[in-house]
């Protein structure tokens, strides 16, 4: 009796323990699994945690949806979850659940899409697109405009006109300044 | 009479370019002039640019400046600091804001910028402005220190960056160019920022004689932009030295990539970069010295490798790409990859490791050297092996690699390996 409670409360432990959860992000010194650069602004961090608990850090939330969207074939992890900092409170990173987006005006993601993530409990998307001049965008939206930026960027010739008229992929949508 | 003909014409020819040389200068009211003193009738900056006319010079006297954001929307001013007049922003605000043509700003003290969650506040911010000029001023604590958008022609020369921004918070950059052409960034010192130098969408710029050390991420960032040049700059202890991204044209000449050091730290690293020279550079006490990713038509020349953790990490998905006539010495691997397909030539480089020989003493080994060893190719698969290291295990695993090779690249050789030491820099 007393070593199946034991074994039960060891069984429930292991099991509590085994519950994936993000890692905090070292500024500084992790690496973005995307896209390589060594991820510095805690604004714009992400992270996924897989089934077994590993976790992938990215340094952008556009790169975070980069490798969901290739994350197939014989490399493929198994998703738990998928987290993204709080724009707002830096460092802090949340469920891409509960998160919203906003994309250009004055954000300055590190791989240029310019895309960074709010808390929904913490502050309505109206309010945030107004203040920093960008356009609110779901999650699914993201990941397709990141889609379709990484097909181009792989075919487009290199030349890219510059700072009037710039075209495809490299025209990011600012604005104000 | 003859003689005396060309004479007259080059007298004629004389007389019309001293007129042309002299006459705009007298045609040319002096420039105005303001002079801004903590004294004096005019005590504040702002005030003297609202009574500048375009092209005055306006001199800024010692003494300390606390005053909103100076904007200036007048073309040709020069605003200079005669004995380190210090502007300071009480950490709050952006400090020079420049919206206009040929704007030169020299000889400042720039202090306390301040971290903003919301704008890319910067000591100087310039805007839409070609042949701007700013020089010979001292950034102290900027969050941003330089910022450039969609600006041409301008020259960023002998400035000193010093920001404090620590590992954990926000951080901005030192010299930050955006959607800009044609620019000079030479002399400069870079410390404490995100990173030193950062160019996105920037073309046809050059990068010279600049130290950029001991900030968060990198010396020198490249984002999307083509046809640049960087030349004789220190990039040293850095979170990573150098990255260069989704670019093409780059020329990187005769830097110094040293002690960048840590986990995610290279001292140059390569992504999805095209048609580029690499030469005459050092890699000294990198962790990685060059870390390509998805990058061709690299040429690798001249360069030194020394007491790197890894040479050169090649992925297999870089393809037509040269490494010749570098010195690799004593890192502890030179090459490494992750595959056995090899797309890239290595030919005539020196490799301390190499323990071949010359016999027919025409300075080029006779056995072809494997760069990449065995174990190196193990580490890459499954990282933790490195605790094997130093065994005599691994040893025994090199040398059995070497006389049969049944893993490594069968294509990453090089079948010149130099006896001797290339006579390059260190």
């Amino acid at each position: 009796m007393m070593l199946r409670s034991l074994l039960f409360a060891a069984l429930t432990a292991l099991l509590l323990g085994c519950s994936p959860e993000p890692e905090p992000i070292r500024y500084g010194n992790d690496a973005c699994s995307f896209c390589r650069m060594t991820i510095a602004d805690a604004r714009y961090g992400a992270e996924l945690v897989t089934t077994t608990g590993k976790t992938y850090t990215f340094d952008s939330v556009e790169c975070l949806a980069g490798f969901v969207n290739e994350n197939t074939g014989p490399n493929k992890v198994d998703i738990h979850s998928l987290w993204v900092s709080d724009y707002k409170r830096p460092g802090t990173l949340i469920n891409v659940d509960d998160a919203f987006f906003i994309q250009g005006g004055t954000l300055r993601s590190p791989m240029a899409m310019n895309v960074a993530a709010f808390s929904a409990s913490a502050s309505s998307p109206q309010t945030v697109a107004d203040s920093t001049g960008g356009t609110v965008t779901k999650w699914d939206h993201l990941r397709t405009m990141v889609r379709e930026r990484n097909a181009d960027s792989s075919h487009t010739s290199g030349h890219h006109s510059m700072p009037t008229g710039h075209t495809g992929l490299r025209q990011m949508p600012f604005s104000g300044s | 009479m003859r003689r005396c003909f060309p004479d007259i014409r080059a007298a004629i020819a004389l007389l019309a370019a001293a007129v042309l040389l002299v006459g705009p200068a007298q045609a040319q009211p002096t420039p105005q002039t303001l002079t801004v003193s903590p004294d004096g009738p005019i005590r504040t900056i702002s005030k003297a640019i609202k009574q500048a006319r375009p092209g005055a010079h306006i001199t800024v006297r010692p003494g300390t400046y606390r005053e909103p954001t100076i904007v200036i929307e007048t073309p040709g001013l020069t605003l200079e600091g005669t004995g380190r007049p210090v502007i300071d922003g009480e950490e709050d605000r952006q400090l020079i804001h420049v919206r206009a043509d040929s704007v030169t700003i020299r000889g400042l003290d720039l202090r306390n910028v301040g971290t903003s969650f919301t704008e890319d506040r910067a000591a100087i911010k310039v805007e839409q402005s070609r042949g701007c000029v700013i020089e010979n001023n001292r950034l102290d604590n900027a969050f941003f220190g330089i910022w450039i958008g969609k600006s041409e022609g301008c020259r960023i020369a002998g400035n000193e960056l010093q920001a404090y921004q620590d590992r954990e918070s926000m951080a901005g950059n030192g010299i930050q160019l955006w959607y800009s052409r044609d620019m000079t960034i030479e002399n400069n010192t870079v410390r404490g920022h995100r990173d030193g130098i950062y160019f996105e969408f920037v073309e046809e710029s050059t990068v010279t004689n600049n130290h950029s050390e001991d900030n968060l991420r990198y010396g020198l960032h490249f984002m999307y932009s083509d046809h640049c040049r960087y030349e004789n700059n220190l990039f040293r202890e850095n979170g990573a030295g150098v990255a260069v991204m989704f670019t093409r044209h780059v020329e990187m000449i005769g830097n110094r990539f040293v002690r960048n050091w840590g986990s995610a730290a290279y001292g140059l690293l390569l992504k999805d970069i095209y048609d580029s020279t690499i030469s005459g550079n050092e890699f000294i006490e990198n962790t990685i010295g060059v870390y390509s990713e998805n990058s061709t038509r690299v040429e690798v020349t001249g360069n030194t490798f020394r007491n790197n953790g890894w040479g050169a990490k090649v992925l297999a998905n870089s393809q037509d790409n040269l490494f010749a006539q570098n010195n690799f010495i004593g890192n502890s691997f030179d090459v490494t990859t992750n595959s056995q397909q090899n797309p890239n030539t290595f030919r005539g480089n020196y490799w301390s490791a190499y323990t071949g020989y010359d016999l027919d003493r025409d300075g080029v080994g006779d056995v072809p050297y494997r760069p990449v060893r065995l174990f190196a190719y193990l580490i890459e698969k499954n990282e933790p092996s490195i605790i094997l290291m130093r065994s005599l295990f691994v040893d025994l695993l090199d040398a059995a690699e070497r006389v049969v090779p049944t893993i490594t690249p069968e294509t990453l050789v090089d079948a010149r390996p130099s006896m001797h030491r290339l006579p390059l820099r260190p």
